[in-house]
């Protein structure tokens, strides 16, 4: 259970996924849905019978959402290292979180790579950025950049297979 | 109109958009406004540096001091703005007060100018409740609401002493309180041949701490007839001003009645609203007046067109008592649609200190009645993607939701009577689900971690300025 705040409210959640599935428990209350991720950090929910478009950013344990128009500053208590790494290693897609250029791609299309190998190079003010595979997969799509060219934050970098 | 602009900035504000749109920016050294904005030499310096012809003074800072105006004067450059003797007279509130009761613009009943003599006997001829205020006063400041004689001797020396602090003048005036008021300003221009025109009312009754959160134009709180005569007791008020560029004369509406509060001499925050409903660039002919260009056109060409609203995001906590939220813009998504217009003095990536004002942007609407315009507002507000900081977004989209501010019934008491304790309402299961779903997903989650700390050179956005 995480003990989220927002304002003076306080609630145990907690979220599970699988894929694109997650289910989520607010204290007593079960919810279920689907979710995918969009360019430039959108999120897309199905819950509820409901299709919502969601931002989110974090720092540490605080996490930024935008949904339903409305802007929270939420504080997350328990939010610990190990949460983070199974959140962000379960995702299919990586962004790319810089600004720069296009250094190498070290693998094709179609390849099935490991988990930790470098997939693409990208460089800004002179320092390199390697994007690593976040779990086992197939390569499904990969940047059409050209090597050299530019790259922006939240471009799509490579995606792997589903599971 | 082809005029190169140079901007001035202080070392936090160097990415802000202002220096990034500027032809030029001149670095005027720390965030202390001592050093840099409200010091005169530094911005003469600036101005000299690079040839520049004539300096605006914005709003805020220097905006309203009439040395600083005639300093820039007498070395020969042009002060966007009013005549310095008239930016001074204005400025003190006995002595503008005076004036105004001279040209016939109806004032609040209180002590005529300084405060002197019998002041128990003053405050009774009066009648509580009453105010005392500093003349040089300003933003809230060394005021101080007396609802029985008991408590005058100490709120005259608790506003004499903000008064020195802050202004460094403790003459107070005292004034009948209004209770209910609403506050209604009129946007004035006026030309250097002492043509003067207005350009219709604003309606600023929403604030908190006696600063404007949002305002309207037209005023849905009075009629026509009373519209036309406002208008021309604020012309009365900058024709006995001798005034000329862009001014606000500010009124208290209660009951019926309106009464003269202070004139503002510069530009408003809240300017683009008059924008929109009359058609005219006010910015643009205060550049056009300073030139010496004379008005080319009179009242009856003024139109009050539509409906507008402006709403100030600021970087504040409605759910405790408005305290200012710095901190880094992580993401910014500014709302678009016809009708919207958003004027944004901060960008993605820029980190908000609490070193200055935590206006954020302001973002503004028109519509052809009033309740399509707070619907587009609301459409607007809900369109603002703004992560990594507390504002007041949910705050200001619940008062365009709220009824009293639907049916217009309200005075600057709005937000103190409704919404007193503010606060989110239960969060929906879907805000816990984006935020428990995490963040765009990156390589690693070290990396991403490193992305998010502002410090590190992957978080600066530009990319360039590092590098320099």
């Amino acid at each position: 259970m995480d003990k989220i705040s927002i304002g003076s409210n306080t609630y145990e959640a907690k979220l599970r996924r699988t894929g694109s599935e997650f289910k989520l428990t607010i204290g007593e209350d079960n919810y279920e849905g689907e979710f995918s991720r969009k360019n430039n950090g959108m999120v897309q929910l199905f819950m509820e019978d409901n299709r919502l478009i969601g931002f989110s950013e974090r720092n540490g344990n605080e996490i930024y959402v935008h949904i339903n128009g409305i802007n929270y500053f939420i504080k997350r208590e328990s939010g610990t290292v190990k949460d983070t790494s199974f959140e962000e290693e379960s995702d299919d897609t990586v962004l790319s979180p810089i600004t720069g250029k296009l250094l190498d791609k070290k693998v094709k299309n179609g390849d099935s790579i490991k988990k930790g190998e470098v997939v693409v190079i990208l460089e800004a003010m002179k320092m390199e950025h390697r994007l690593k595979a976040p779990r086992d997969g197939t390569l499904s799509k990969l940047t059409s950049a050209e090597i050299g060219g530019q790259i922006k934050e939240g471009e799509l970098m490579f995606e792997l297979e589903e599971e | 109109m082809k005029i190169r602009t140079v901007a001035v900035y202080s070392e936090v504000d160097s990415n802000s958009p202002h220096v990034l749109m500027a032809d030029q920016a001149v670095d005027i050294g720390p965030s202390n406004p001592l050093e840099s904005y409200l010091n005169f030499d530094k911005i003469i310096k600036a101005a000299k540096d690079t040839n520049s012809e004539a300096i605006h003074p914005g709003y805020g800072f220097l905006s309203e001091n009439g040395d600083f105006a005639q300093h820039v004067q007498d070395l020969g450059l042009i002060f966007i703005g009013p005549d310095p003797s008239t930016i001074k007279s204005m400025g003190d509130k006995a002595e503008s007060k005076q004036m105004m009761i001279k040209a016939g613009v109806p004032t609040i009943p209180g002590s005529d100018g300084e405060l002197a003599g019998n002041i128990d006997a003053i405050a009774r001829d009066i009648g509580y409740p009453l105010m005392v205020k500093a003349a040089a006063g300003g933003g809230g400041k060394g005021m101080r609401v007396v609802k029985h004689s008991d408590d005058l001797e100490s709120a005259i020396d608790a506003a004499k002493n903000e008064a020195r602090n802050s202004f460094g003048n403790d003459t107070l005036i005292l004034e009948k309180f209004l209770d209910n008021p609403r506050h209604i300003e009129v946007q004035i221009l006026g030309d250097k041949k002492g043509n003067i025109v207005h350009l219709y009312e604003r309606e600023c009754s929403i604030q908190r701490r006696h600063q404007k959160i949002i305002e309207e134009s037209p005023s849905p709180g009075i009629t026509n007839k009373l519209r036309n005569k406002i208008g021309q007791a604020a012309v009365k008020a900058a024709k006995a001003a001798n005034y000329s560029n862009a001014g606000t004369v500010e009124f208290l509406y209660q009951d019926g009645d309106f009464y003269f509060l202070e004139m503002n001499t510069r530009l408003q925050v809240e300017h683009g609203i008059t924008e929109m409903v009359c058609g005219i660039d006010i910015v643009k002919w205060q550049i056009r007046i300073a030139e010496g260009e004379p008005l080319d056109f009179s009242q009856k060409d003024v139109k009050q067109r539509g409906h507008a609203i402006e709403c100030r995001v600021y970087a504040e906590d409605p759910s405790r008592n408005f305290l200012p939220t710095p901190g880094l813009i992580r993401k910014m998504i500014l709302p678009e649609g016809s009708g919207i217009r958003n004027d944004v003095g901060v960008s993605e990536g820029q980190e908000i200190t609490s070193d200055y004002d935590p206006l954020l942007a302001k973002v503004v609407v028109w519509d052809s009645y009033r309740n399509s315009a707070i619907d587009r507002m609301d459409y607007a507000l809900s369109n603002f993607v703004i992560l990594g900081l507390i504002t007041n977004q949910p705050f200001l989209r619940d008062i365009m939701n709220n009824d009293s501010f639907r049916k217009a019934h309200f005075s600057t008491n709005f937000i103190g009577d409704h919404f007193q304790d503010w606060d989110f309402d239960q969060i929906p299961p879907e805000v816990l689900a984006v935020a428990l779903l995490g963040t765009k997903s990156v390589s690693t989650s070290n990396k991403s971690r490193a992305s998010r700390d502002p410090h590190s050179p992957w978080s600066n956005r530009g990319g360039w300025r590092q590098g320099v």
